[in-house]
This record gives structure tokens, sequence and C-alpha cells, in this order.
């Protein structure tokens, strides 16, 4: 294991929320796809649920 | 793990068919622990090109490290890739189809090389040219522990994710924002307010909308009423308040004396005679119980007392009865006229309900008001109805009747009916009563706001009020889309705690960097520290400035992390020279052994010493018997023969190997102690050669020795090449005596030409057809012995 990846196992423990979501063999795009998939961050319109 | 032999390298490099059975036969007497296998230590050396870093390079292929094992370039395309290596614990390990057979050698060795010195140890030195990229993966240090590149990217990752985040999320609150921005304008509200009021927006219904329209359009009234009032002031002090009925309908009857009797109507009407005289004689018999008896037995025919029994001839009878008499008289006359009265007050009370109706002035009262105020309040009806009214004259009439013949009992009262009615008008009347005073309450407030100057205020007021309801109406109509703007907000807020998470992990990750530095630092620095003093006594002022720390101006600058190392006062990063750098990476590996847990671990060096001096060479020699003797076993990878004879001095348990090419492959040979001087061990080759076969094979392999031997022992016996110090290089020299370097002068034309034959002539091409004689290199093999060097 890299220190690196040390250091990341690390603090994939103090932030169990956000950071063990994120995947760093994928691009930064998937990481913020996964990250509103898992209903951490949320960016809908309202509106547009009321209407759906 | 020990490696015991590679008995195959095919195809691989310069190892063309390198066969370890057939180029070292000495398999000795036990055939488990041939006398050429591998040692604990094993000192490998070779001239360049010869395939030493290609063997370091297979090992490291075997240790799972990222190294394409090329095909050599004079094999066959076809011809398959095969590499075999035996251990100590597992039968063979295989390489073909570019793939190993197993991983029990992966992460198996702790490799030095040149690449670990371009890896670990950075400095640009005065005549190479910094990159931005080298400047990227070292940061500003000179010894780090990873590619700093590699560290910005994943740092600069989640600074970017927090930032895509940052940003998508204020362009979610701008939007939302705008969505409701022109609204609340058109209204004439500030976001602001409408924050504030959010429980209020929350609250508002949508059921309540009509009822809040109406209220504005009352209220709007109300001001075209107070404008009247103000205007036309001197009306308000004309205004009449409203009259109340304030009489209540009841059945009791108050008499002398204020005792009171409940009315009842259907005694009145039920008055009879006998009645009259019953209700007389009760009110006598009562005083005593037997009279009472003995008063009804009696009548016209009587002839015993009902009281003695007696006859009632005697007298005494007569007189009681007439003492009866007169009291019956008296008592029945005041009954009748009780019912006369009684009569005549239940008939008022009737007359009274009929006759109802209020205030006949009050409509006109409240016509007038009204101009000046709302008055919602109506005036209830008090009037009865038709029936009501029918049942009331047809009880008159039984009174009237009643109260003509008083003696004739009258049937057919409805007194139930008009206990009813009473009951219905009280509370009519109670209710009106209540209307009026309240409406008297309102014209009585208007005419005091008039005189007291407060009907401006009261306009205000009710502006106030009609711009209230029409917030309510505007907060009902777009409720939705400020719930939605609510829920935003919430939900922007949740977002930002997530930015600020994900800002936090990016200080995290370069405080943990910073950490793991200083940790490097207190662990490591000062172990490099002393093996660079025994490594190079000379470079002994090497330090560490300022605290480790982790700062980048903007993402394109190099990381300025962990810490900066100068030696005589310069950055290292920018001056080393090429053998400093490397005895510092040689410092770090070294450091990294001591540090190394698990020593079940093969140790790899090659060429550790190429920019060194002799002083160098000599410590470094030491430097790995000492560090390397816990672990598992060690190969010294060479081409410097000073060094190698400085590890033959130092290292124990060890054996010697030499890899040079036979018929263009690479092959590794074991060197037994007793020809480790590879001089004489060839020169003993020499001597012999009218019994080796003249093969092509031969002629290459001959013909590299003889100019290794040329070359080396000229070097090494004449000028001292490998000894560690002038003194000792010039003692060597002197040994030799002049009359030994006369032969250098003799021969001096012989030994250059049969030197230059070996390296330009046709052996220098490794010829396959033969074109270079055996018995011509024959016969310079026996020139050079001639000589006697």
């Amino acid at each position: 294991m890299s220190l690196l990846d040390l250091i990341k196992e690390k603090l994939r423990n103090e932030d169990k929320e956000v950071f063990s979501i994120i995947n760093f063999n994928k691009s930064n795009d998937e990481i913020i796809v996964d990250i509103i998939e898992a209903g951490i961050v949320k960016f809908d319109s309202f509106d547009k649920k009321h209407d759906d | 793990m020990m490696i015991k032999k590679i008995p195959k390298i095919n195809n691989v490099f310069s190892y063309s068919f390198f066969i370890w059975d057939d180029i070292n036969p000495e398999h000795g007497s036990n055939p488990n622990d041939p006398i050429d296998n591998f040692s604990k230590n094993n000192i490998v050396f070779a001239e360049n090109g010869n395939g030493k870093s290609r063997l370091v390079d297979i090992l490291k292929s075997v240790n799972g490290q990222a190294i394409v094992l090329e095909k050599n370039w004079d094999c066959l395309l076809s011809e398959s890739q095969k590499v075999k290596i035996v251990t100590d614990t597992v039968a063979e390990i295989d390489f073909s189809d570019s793939k190993w057979s197993s991983d029990d050698l992966k992460n198996k060795f702790l490799i030095f090389d040149e690449y670990f010195i371009e890896g670990f140890v950075h400095s640009v030195g005065p005549y190479q040219i910094d990159t931005p990229q080298r400047r990227q993966e070292r940061g500003k240090n000179i010894v780090y522990l990873g590619n700093f590149a590699k560290y910005n990217e994943e740092i600069d990752r989640i600074n970017a994710i927090k930032n895509s985040i940052l940003e998508e999320n204020n362009q979610f609150l701008e939007n939302e924002k705008a969505k409701i921005q022109g609204l609340l304008e058109g209204f004439g509200i500030t976001l602001d307010k409408l924050l504030n009021q959010k429980d209020e927006v929350q609250n508002v219904k949508k059921e309540d909308l009509n009822s809040k329209k109406e209220k504005v359009k009352n209220q709007e009234l109300e001001i075209i009423r107070v404008e009247k009032a103000i205007k036309e002031k001197n009306k308000i002090s004309d205004l009449n308040i409203l009259l109340e009925i304030n009489v209540s309908f009841s059945m009791e009857i108050v008499q002398e004396k204020r005792e009171s009797i409940i009315l009842d109507p259907n005694e009145l009407f039920s008055f009879t005679v006998c009645r009259g005289v019953q209700q007389t004689l009760r009110k006598i018999a009562d005083k005593k119980d037997f009279i009472k008896q003995g008063l009804s037995l009696i009548d016209e025919d009587t002839e015993d007392c009902p009281f003695c029994e007696q006859k009632i001839k005697n007298g005494h009878y007569i007189q009681i009865i007439k003492d009866y008499q007169d009291i019956f008289d008296e008592t029945f006359t005041k009954e009748e006229q009780s019912v006369k009265l009684l009569l005549v007050k239940y008939k008022k009370i009737l007359e009274n309900l009929r006759e109802l109706h209020p205030p006949f002035e009050n409509q006109t009262h409240l016509a007038k008001a009204k101009q000046f105020l709302s008055l919602d309040e109506e005036l209830p009806q008090l009037n009865l109805t038709e029936e009501e009214i029918k049942i009331v004259k047809d009880e008159i009439n039984l009174v009237l009747s009643k109260e003509k013949n008083i003696l004739e009992k009258v049937e057919g009262s409805k007194v139930n009916d008009i206990k009813k009615i009473i009951t219905k008008v009280n509370k009519s009347i109670k209710d009106y009563d209540k209307v009026v005073q309240e409406i008297n309450g309102k014209i009585e407030q208007l005419q005091k706001d008039s005189i007291e100057g407060r009907l401006d205020t009261k306009k205000h007021e009710i502006l106030d009020r009609i711009k209230e309801f029409k917030k309510e109406i505007f907060y009902i109509e777009n409720k939705e889309q400020f719930i939605n703007y609510f829920q935003t907000l919430e939900q922007y807020t949740k977002n930002e705690e997530t930015i600020k998470s994900l800002e936090r992990i990016y200080q995290l990750l370069k405080d943990k960097i910073i950490e793991e530095f200083n940790e490097f630092v207190s662990e490591y620095f000062d172990l490099i520290r002393s093996l660079v003093k025994e490594l190079s006594p000379s470079m002994e002022i090497l330090d560490i400035i300022g605290q480790a720390s982790y700062d980048r101006r903007n993402p394109r600058d190099p990381a300025q992390c962990g810490f900066r190392i100068e030696y005589n006062g310069k950055d290292c990063s920018t001056s080393l020279s090429k053998g400093e750098k490397q005895v510092i990476a040689l410092a770090f590996f070294f450091a990294q052994l001591k540090k190394e847990k698990d020593k079940d671990k093969i140790v790899v060096l090659d060429d550790p010493i190429t920019s060194f001096d002799a002083g160098k060479r000599k410590s470094t020699a030491e430097v790995i018997q000492r560090e390397t003797k816990d672990f598992q076993q060690l190969f010294v990878l060479t081409c410097d023969p000073l060094f190698r004879e400085y590890c033959l001095k130092q290292i124990n348990n060890r054996k010697f190997y030499y890899i040079f090419k036979t018929l263009g492959s690479s092959s590794i040979h074991h060197m037994p102690n007793n020809k480790e001087n590879i001089c004489s061990s060839f020169e003993a080759d020499f001597r012999d050669i009218d019994n080796a076969l003249g093969t092509n094979e031969n002629v290459i392999i001959y013909g590299q020795k003889l100019r290794f031997c040329l070359e080396t022992k000229i070097k090494e016996k004449y000028f001292g090449y490998s000894e560690d110090s002038l003194a000792s290089m010039i003692e060597k020299v002197t040994k030799k005596g002049i009359d030994e370097f006369k032969k250098l002068f003799i021969n001096k034309e012989a030994i250059l030409q049969i030197y230059s034959y070996c390296n330009t002539g046709g052996l220098a091409h490794y010829p396959r057809d033969g074109s270079t004689s055996w018995n011509e290199l024959k016969d310079k093999i026996k020139q050079y012995l001639a000589f006697q060097l």
C-alpha cells in the first residue's frame, strides 16, 4: 500500500459519509455523479419534481 | 526465500539461449546443493553490455514491477520467451507467454539501481534543465516518499470536486432564486423579508384565499366610509344609538310581599265549583288529618258523624257543619278571585307576545350609521311565525272564554307551545339586544374617534390591514414556489455541509502528508545523514531546513511540501552532483533496509558506485555487508573491478559470478573460489587451449577472455587499478619492479596489436561463419602467454 493509499485509508475512516464514496480510480465527473446518486448532495429542481 | 539458480533464460534481452547447467557444469557431489548455485551473498561482475542490468530487469519483473522483458534482437520473432527461476522453497517459477507462473517472488526484492536514484533523489544538477514536470514530482525535497505529482493530482482532484459542487450549488440556488425574484419584485417585497416570514408563508392555506379577498373588499369599503366620516364629521355626532328591547317573558308571577308563583294555565282553565270546594277543603283539611278524612264522608244524607260514629241528631254535627261552612265560603271566594287575577296576567303575557316587535326607529338609526361604519351585523328578526301567532291568539280566546264563565271548565289550552314560544322569544330578544349593544359600541367608538381626531389613524390602520391581507393573498397564490425556494435553501445548506466536508478532506490530505513527512524526517533523516557520512565523510553538511509544509499557490506550482535539504549551504534540489545524489540515494536505500521489518527479502544492488571515487567504493562494500546480513539473500552486480574486489574482500559467505556473452547470448558463469582471480582462471584455460575444441563458440569465448586478461591484468597488476588508496597503488606498482614493467615496454606493439585484434577484429563482432580462425586466435593466446605479464 502506498503512502498516499495509507493516508486515504485513514481519511476514509474519519469521514465515512463523503470520503468513503470517493473512488480515485474514477474521473472527477464520475465521482460527482456518485456523490449525487448517493444523495449526499442534491440539486433537485423542486418544481420539476412536483411536475413529475 | 532464496534464489538457488536461474536454469534458463531464452530470448529475453541479451540472453538469447542461456542454460545454467551448460555454462556451469560444476555441480559438486550433492545434486541438491550444487557448488555453483547462488549463495546467501552473491557478487556478479560483468562489463558493460553483457547483460548485468538486464538480469536485474528480470528480477524486477518477477518482483511485480512494470518491466517489459524484450525479446532478443537476433532471435526469430516466433521464438518463445522462457525464464526459469529455482528457489529454495518453490520448485520452479517460469516466465512464459509474457507472464510469470507464480507470484511467490512478488514484492520479495529490494532493488537499488539508477532508477532508485532517479526515483527518490532529485537534483537538477548544474547542467541539467529543470522542467515543470520534474518540479511537480519532487516538490522541494531531495529525498521523497513518492511522486509528488501524484499527491498533488489527488489533492487537486478533491479540490476540483469541491469547487465543482460549490459552483453547481451556487448555480442551483441562483436558478431557484431567479424563479421567485420577479414575483417578489412585482409585489414589492424583498427576499430577506420573505425569508423572515417563512413560518407565515408555510402556514397560509389555499382555502382561505376567497375569505382573504373578501376581507380586502370589505376593508376597501371601510376606507370609503372612514373617508366619508372624516369629510362629514358633523354628522357623526348626530348618529343615534339603537334601542334595546330589554324584556323577558316569564310564567313566573311576582305576588305581594315579593313572593312569586309559577303560572299554571291548565290549573286556571280547569277551575270549577267542585274543584273550588275541593281546593278549599284541601286548604282547611290539612290542619287536622282526621277532619279531612271525615269531611270526605259527609253528604246530605249522612246520619252518623264520621268522626264520632254517633247519631247526628244530638246537634253537635250541625254546628260543626256550620263552622266549616263559614270557612268554606270565604276561602272559596278568595280562590275564585285569585284565578281571575292570574287569568288577567296570563292574558297580558299572551297579548305582549302577540304584539312583540323590535323598536321601529332602530332600522333608521342603523341605516344612518352604516354610511360611516361597516356593520356586518344584522338586527335579528323577533316577530312570531303565523303558526305561533295563531297559537297565542287561540290561547287568548281561551282566557277570554274562561273569564266570562269562571266556574266553567275550559279545555284545549296549548300552554306547552306557549312556553316554547316564550323560550324562543326570550332568546331572540337576548340576541337582538346583544347585536344592538355591539352596533352601539361601534357607533359610540366612531363618535369618540371623531371627537378625539383618531379617524385618520383608523384609516391608516385599515390601509395596513388591506396591505397585510393582500400580502397573505400573495403568499397563498405563490405558496408552492416559495416553499420550493425554502426547500432549495435547506438543500443548499446541506450541500454546503458536504462542500465543507470536502474542504476538510482537502486540508486533511495536506495535513496528513505533512504528518507523514515529519514522521519520515524523525524516523529516517538522522539515519540517512549518518549513512551519508559513513559512505562519504566529506558530505557531512546535510541538514533539514524548516518544518515540513504543504503549500501551493496555484495548481501549476510545485508542491511546497516535505522538507528542504541543504548541502554546504545550497539547496540540494538544484546543485547536487551525480555522485552526491548517488550517495544520498544509497543512504536512503540502506535506511530503508534498516527499517524493513520483513527480512525474508532479497536485496539487489546494481552498480551502486558508478559515480563514486575509490574511497566510497570501499565504504559502500562495508556498509553493504553490514546492512544486508540479516536479509535472506544479497546480489551485488557491478561492472567495476575495484568495487568487485572490495566486495569479494568485505562480504562473507559469498559466491562470485561473471556475466559475459557467448555466441551472442549473455551467460552467468559461476567462478569457484580458486578461480576468483579471473585473469588467472582464464590463463589456466589458455594453457589448456590445445585440448579445447575449435568451435565458433570457443572462438568467441576465448577471444573475450583474451581481451579481458590483457586489459584487466595490465590495469590491475601494473597500475594498481583495484587498489583503494594511492599509497596502496604506488606500493603495488613499486613492488612490481622495473623489470616487470620492461615487459610492457618491450611488448608494447604486440600487446596493442592483440588488444586491437580482440576489439576491432572479427572477434568483436561475434562471427558465426568461422571467418575468424581458431588457429589464428590460438596463436594470439600463446603470444599473450609468452609475454608472461
